[in-house]
């Protein structure tokens, strides 16, 4: 009986600091994923929602590629296993789990495959042909008017989230507003 | 804010470097169509975006701003990396020369940070074996 008591707060002991040390932490995750769902490509919506959040554990919040608007992602429960695995920064990880994300991001070319039907962002085309996302297939003589290719989200638009101080901005935010809360 | 002046900074001394090759390489920046002369030509292409201007933290000026350099070097499909990463040496140098200028009292001071990659990737479609590279950039014009 009094193991089980004693197990009880301990469980107790380690949620209450878990959740003051991290709660800011779990917000930024939040935030992160929510902009990046914004800022990037979206026809079907199953990049949007196949953004994820994950623990050392394992525990995983998100990652559906559901089709549709982008759904908000709540980050996981920690544990006080997750603390202890991952003591200095960050114990959240972001990911995207569509086989194509490498490509959706930029970060590698790709053959442009229409979906077919109507995008749930506005599309763009002009600057790129023949389908390359990321990168035009030069053809000697067009301008980059004539291939398929579609867009909807900016060239580039991931590097420039986490590069140009959007991502850094959406961190400190979130971690400023947990602060005021915990006051 | 003088983003001209940002992008010049960036832009001048990787399309002097591409350029002083022997053959040059074609360099491509932003809103320009990549139009090299046949499939197989190798070009390299340069992007340069913007993130946050004016961040007042950053540093003590105001006039800054922080954005992302993005360099894909386009090499021939099916020859192996060889050619590509030896671009991709060129445009490294270029940075890192660019990382060791010392500050002066005009023009724009430039940092970069860390560099990403070199990746690659080519698809069945396109001719090209693409190698990538990108950085962060955080740029104060002082005139």
């Amino acid at each position: 009986m009094a193991k089980n008591a004693f197990d009880e707060l301990s469980r107790w002991g380690d949620r209450v600091a878990v959740n003051l040390l991290y709660k800011g932490r779990a917000r930024a995750a939040e935030q992160v994923v929510a902009e990046l769902q914004e800022l990037g490509p979206r026809w079907s919506g199953k990049f949007s929602n196949s953004w994820r959040i994950s623990t050392p554990t394992g525990t995983v919040a998100g990652g559906t590629g559901q089709e549709g608007n982008p759904v908000p992602v709540k980050a996981p429960e920690l544990s006080g296993a997750d603390v202890r695995t991952k003591l200095f920064g960050s114990p959240f990880k972001i990911d995207n789990t569509a086989s194509y994300a490498d490509v959706a991001t930029d970060l590698a070319t790709g053959d442009f495959e229409n979906p077919g039907k109507p995008a749930l962002k506005p599309v763009s085309r002009g600057n790129r042909t023949k389908g390359i996302r990321g990168e035009p297939w030069p053809v000697p003589g067009t301008r980059g008017t004539e291939g398929p290719n579609r867009a909807t989200a900016p060239l580039d638009w991931f590097t420039t989230y986490v590069d140009g101080g959007s991502l850094d901005k959406a961190i400190e935010k979130a971690m400023r507003q947990s602060e005021k809360g915990f006051k | 804010m003088n983003y001209q002046a940002i992008r010049a900074a960036l832009e001048n001394p990787l399309l002097t470097a591409f350029n002083s090759l022997v053959p040059a390489v074609p360099v491509f920046f932003d809103n320009i169509t990549a139009v090299p002369p046949n499939t197989t030509t190798e070009y390299v292409r340069i992007n340069i975006t913007f993130g946050i201007t004016n961040e007042p933290t950053l540093t003590s000026s105001v006039d800054n701003a922080r954005g992302a350099l993005i360099i894909r070097i386009f090499t021939e499909k099916g020859r192996g990396p060889a050619r590509n990463q030896t671009l991709l040496t060129t445009a490294v140098n270029v940075l890192e020369t660019l990382n060791n200028t010392a500050k002066t009292n005009a023009g724009t001071f430039m940092r970069l940070g860390e560099i990403n990659g070199p990746t690659f990737s080519s698809t069945d479609e396109a001719p090209h074996f693409v190698g990538r590279i990108d950085t962060s950039w955080v740029a104060t014009v002082l005139t």
